[in-house]
């Protein structure tokens, strides 16, 4: 490979990394954020390059790149058929991606995914899946999943700070007048109605994997506007109904419900069904290191085929074989990969920068992505406040962020000293590229303030409270699904270059886990049948 | 600047100050009383209206003052700072030692409001001798008045409430009110006839205050132990919990965050119930596991077995179990067993600790706090209960106290239905303990329940195998019902207990 292309290809290393990256430890001061990026990567690979070694040369029939949870899914799989000939690279230090953790004295955290909502059992994978890693613990006698009860988000699960103190749940009631009241009903009544529609091609109209969902043009035409202006014609106007649903989109895609399709608003509220002996639809999974949990469960399988610290540059065509050149980001060294079979569970992206464009002419759909900060902040103890006690998932009405989760939260423990809280802000608003390149020339102690400020209205104390903050910024966190996009997943019209596999999340329009592990899956039978 | 401008600049700001003082007691008293008499509503306006009435009632007064206007100023400004700064101290304090607290409160609120009453137009005659148009000093003053009327009503709940509290709140602006009064005696030494007595007496207030002040934290405690009916002999915060112990004349009290846990009088009832059941239907009795239960009173009652060689006693706090093994009285209250060599005491959190235990027990006695919180509610989740399975020898039996029956009928059959779902077999039962009422405790077992197996040791003043019989009887209106299981993600038992026994409590 030359020099010129290689150095190109920092640059797509750096974007990649714009997902993950390394914390460093700023001054003396008790905030972390993660190092630019670009940076760093930018440095490295120079630095790489004149250190380079000559290029090795290895084969694998199977090659997958990315290990997120889409990547390891599809390793899982494979292994789990008997196939053992290939290999996962990713270039970060650990797996997981946007369902990676981190963990201190206290406790571990998440770093990206925090919970799984109780699943749908519509797909068989998931729910074999979780039989294994010991989520569901038995069935009971009419036939219902047994889920096991460390992992059901425990009680208190969710507070909302309203007009000054904590009220239970977070849907807003505190102080509200009939009328919000009578809309909120009415709204919740309404996604009831889309929980049990169904298409004239009897699939629901709302499901999860969104594979599932009906293609009945009464379902799809949700998908020509946005959530907004779903709302707007509906008639919703309570300031406190709206607050709850921007609030929700921008916590389950990153944006606001102006740029986000009415399908896919509808289908945050609409596609949970799951059932269980022990648990209602509404519960969720979750566990201190969040959905880092799940991963561990898959990783652990396939630990021997991941490699860790590679980072893949280059993908181009070599008659029916694929050659990717991937370069070693500890120790420099470049490889030159050969596989038959090569799988992209990466956002795409990154995948467009990798294909030659020689081999690959396609242009790959491009979506918009939505950037995030992350804070994990080790307290000195629990935040106090007035009314409903410290709960799982903890919520500032009007706030710009998105609140915190106490990753301590399933723990036994009666009495805990210090704990961690994961806060979480999803960066609305300018064009998203814009936001992303003003990210980047913010420093630590803005985001810090930016934190603390948004804290500081429930938690005066909080300042005093924190012993410690690592801040994550995620540039390309997740793609939203603007209007049309369900469309065109739903048609299967992601117009992909035909040789090579894809399985990222992003082919389902968005992300959450169960896409993600749906799309690793199906990836990994695909693959079965070709090599059969 | 000259120097009547000066003053008169320095009286315009101590009109700020007073102003915001004076609306400062009138909250910090509007606040208590609601705390501690409830109704908000009614107690802010009785006070907003006594409040105004009285400062009408200084303005009145303030034609009667001749002359030295400026020392009287001065004094009233001093008087000011040390009823208004200390009124939240008295009341707070007054509250549980005298029955008259109502008319305390009206009589400071009185009070405060004629002096800060008898000071704005004292202070409009002094402006006026000092010469300024009469016109200005009207609206000038009416402006500060009303801009300090206005700051204070800001400060007071945003940052005073939360970060003094109301003590150490009103002591502060004591302390300001003052100051002002020192600072016009300092600068203005000419103005003054007296002004050695003025300042001798501005000085020890000021130094009161501000001790006040620096105790507050302390007289907040002592103020919160007024609130026990007896008198505190001890108390103290631990990490987990505050341990209050109160006496009264013939009997000794134990409350764990305000909670009563025993009284000295009929401690025997409830521990006796709680331990002899479990420990006769259990196959053997050589190694006993008890959670919950540092005062070492349970403990009391399982040594009276000889059979009985070790025992592991599981509590949370250190400082209970120590309070319990090192006071004298206490000690002797529960026959220093906590000492005893067959003992152990773990200071380490029960559920953590059932997950990891290595041993096997023949009985286990499980005392913990009742379910008042999501925190504690966890010890009595299926899970839990599940876990205990794991520390049973075969021919175990377990026994709970579960809340009462009687007051708390769904919690109570809430642990009785959770502890079956874990796996066990249940024997329900109730007695009565004067300082509780009708209480409850579930006994559980793997396999079924047998009679007593041993005779009872001697020296018991309730338990008998008679009594019982009728303990195990439930009438009509404690009887079993349907409830659901305590789950982690439902603390179906927490919201329970917390219904009934608030709506047990309005009554
Ligand atoms: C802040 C945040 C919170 C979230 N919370 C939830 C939640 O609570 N529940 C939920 O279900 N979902 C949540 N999600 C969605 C989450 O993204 C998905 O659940 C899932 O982790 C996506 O997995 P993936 O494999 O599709 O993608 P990714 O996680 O993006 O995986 C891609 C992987 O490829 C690697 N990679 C990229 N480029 C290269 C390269 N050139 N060479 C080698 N490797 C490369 C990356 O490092 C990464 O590990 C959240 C996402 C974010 C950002």
């Amino acid at each position: 490979m030359k020099r010129k292309e290689f150095l190109m290809l920092g640059t797509l290393g750096a974007l990649a990394a714009c997902g993950t990256g390394n914390i460093f430890r700023k001054g003396d001061t008790y905030t972390l954020i993660q190092e630019d990026p670009a940076k760093k990567f930018g440095h490295m690979l120079r630095d790489g390059l004149q250190k380079a070694t000559a290029v090795q040369k290895k084969e694998k029939r199977i090659l997958i790149i990315g290990a997120g949870i889409s990547g390891l899914s599809a390793a899982w799989m494979l292994k789990k058929q008997g196939i053992e000939d290939f290999v996962v690279l990713e270039l970060e230090k650990q797996p997981g991606g946007n369902s990676a953790y981190g963990k201190n004295d206290v406790s571990a955290y998440p770093l990206g995914a925090h919970y799984l909502p109780l699943p749908n059992r519509n797909y068989p994978e998931l729910t074999e899946f979780l039989e294994k890693s010991g989520i569901i613990s038995g069935y009971d006698p009419a036939g219902l999943p047994v889920y096991n009860e460390n992992y059901l988000c425990h009680e208190p699960e969710e507070r909302l700070f309203i007009r000054n103190q904590w009220q239970e749940g977070l849907v807003p009631d505190y102080g509200l007048n009939a009328e919000d009241r009578a809309e909120i009903k009415r709204f919740f009544a309404y996604m009831e109605r889309f929980k049990e529609a169904r298409g004239t091609d009897g699939k629901e109209a709302f499901a999860i994997p969104v594979e599932y969902s009906s293609r009945d043009e009464a379902w799809l035409a949700y998908d020509d506007i946005s959530f907004a202006g779903w709302l707007q014609r509906e008639n919703f106007r309570s300031p406190a109904l709206l607050w709850y649903a921007e609030y929700c989109m921008k916590d389950d895609y990153g944006t606001v419900p102006e740029k986000l399709s009415a399908w896919n608003g509808i289908h945050y509220f609409a596609c949970h069904k799951g059932k269980a002996a022990n648990a209602v639809s509404s519960d969720v999974l979750t566990w201190p290191e969040g959905n880092g949990f799940l991963m561990e469960k898959l990783r652990s399988e396939v630990q021997e085929h991941i490699l860790l610290k590679h980072m893949a540059c280059s993908v181009s065509l070599d008659g029916t074989k694929k050659t990717v050149n991937v370069l070693r980001t500890d120790t420099q060294q470049s490889i030159e990969y050969s596989c038959r079979e090569l799988v992209m569970a990466v956002p795409l992206f990154i995948a467009a920068r990798m294909l030659n464009k020689e081999d690959f002419p396609q242009v790959l759909p491009r979506m918009p992505y939505g950037s995030w900060l992350l804070a994990n902040l080790t307290l000195k103890r629990e935040p106090g406040g007035r009314g409903f006690p410290l709960s799982w998932d903890n919520v500032l009405y009007g706030s710009r962020g998105l609140g915190y989760v106490n990753a301590c939260h399933q723990n036994l423990q009666v009495v805990h000293d210090k704990i961690v809280i994961t806060y979480y802000h999803a960066l609305t608003g300018a064009d998203p590229a814009e936001l992303r390149k003003k990210a980047e020339h913010f420093d630590a102690a803005e985001w810090n303030r930016l934190v603390m400020d948004d804290l500081r209205t429930a938690h005066p104390d909080i300042g005093q409270l924190t012993e410690h903050m690592e801040l994550r910024l995620l540039g390309h966190a997740m793609p939203s699904p603007v209007p049309g996009t369900m469309r065109r997943v739903l048609a299967g019209k992601n117009e992909l270059p035909a040789d090579i596999h894809f399985c990222h999340s992003e082919l389902s329009g968005y992300s959450v886990f169960e896409e993600a592990f749906y799309q690793g899956c199906e990836c990994a039978r695909r693959l079965i049948k070709i090599s059969v | 600047m000259d120097k009547n401008r000066k003053l008169s600049l320095l009286l315009l700001i101590s009109v700020l100050v007073i102003a915001t003082c004076g609306l400062i007691y009138e909250l910090v008293a509007g606040t208590l009383a609601s705390y501690l008499l409830g109704d908000t509503i009614t107690q802010f306006s009785t006070i907003i209206g006594l409040y105004l009435f009285s400062m009408g009632i200084g303005s009145f007064l303030s034609k009667y003052v001749r002359g030295r206007l400026l020392e009287t100023f001065v004094r009233v400004e001093v008087w000011v700072g040390i009823i208004g700064g200390f009124s939240s101290t008295v009341l707070f304090l007054s509250f549980e030692l005298v029955h008259s607290f109502s008319f305390i409160l009206y009589f400071l609120i009185l009070l405060t409001g004629t002096l800060v009453g008898l000071e704005i137009p004292l202070l409009m005659r002094i402006l006026n001798e000092y010469r300024i148009g009469f016109k200005d000093i009207v609206s000038r003053v009416f402006t500060f008045d009303y801009v300090g009327a206005l700051a204070a009503s800001l400060i007071f709940p945003l940052f005073f409430v939360p970060k003094l509290g109301l003590i150490k709140t009103s002591l502060f602006f004591g302390i300001l009110n003052v100051s002002v009064a020192l600072l016009l005696l300092l600068r203005f030494p000419l103005e003054f006839k007296r002004r050695r007595g003025l300042l001798i007496f501005s000085f020890a207030a000021l130094t009161l205050l501000t001790i006040g002040f620096v105790m507050g934290d302390r007289i907040m405690r002592y103020a919160e132990s007024l609130s026990y009916p007896d008198k505190v002999i001890y108390s103290q915060s631990s990490s987990y919990q505050r341990i209050v112990l109160t006496r009264g004349h013939n009997e000794t009290r134990l409350f764990l965050n305000g909670n009563l846990q025993f009284s000295s009088l009929d401690e025997y009832r409830y521990h006796e119930a709680l331990v002899h059941p479990a420990m006769q239907r259990s196959r053997s009795r050589s190694s006993v596991l008890v959670m919950g239960g540092g005062d070492g009173l349970a403990l009391r009652e399982i040594l009276k077995y000889p059979d009985v060689q070790q025992v592991t006693l599981v509590d949370l706090d250190p400082a209970l179990t120590q309070l319990f093994s090192g006071n004298e009285y206490l000690t002797r209250l529960n026959e220093r067993s906590l000492l005893s060599p067959k003992v152990k005491v773990i200071n380490q959190d029960a559920f953590i600790w059932v997950r990891n235990a290595a041993e096997k027990y023949d009985c286990v006695i499980i005392d913990f706090p009742d379910p008042s919180s999501f925190a504690l509610g966890k010890l009595y989740s299926n899970i839990m209960y599940h876990s205990l399975h794991r520390v049973l020898s075969p021919g175990a039996a377990i026994v709970i106290q579960s809340t009462s029956p009687l007051f708390a009928p769904n919690s109570f059959w809430c642990i009785n239905e959770t502890v079956r779902s874990a796996g066990f077999r249940t024997l329900p039962y109730h007695c009565y303990v004067p300082s509780f009422g009708e209480w409850g405790f579930v006994m559980a077992t793997e396999g079924d329940f047998t009679q007593a197996r041993s005779a009872l040791p001697g020296g018991l003043r309730f338990f008998s195998n008679e009594a019982f019989a009728a303990m195990t009887h439930f009438p009509e209106d404690m009887k079993e019902r349907p409830t659901g299981v305590n789950r982690l993600n439902n603390q179906m038992l927490v919201h329970f207990f917390e219904k009934e026994w608030s709506s047990y409590s309005a009554h």
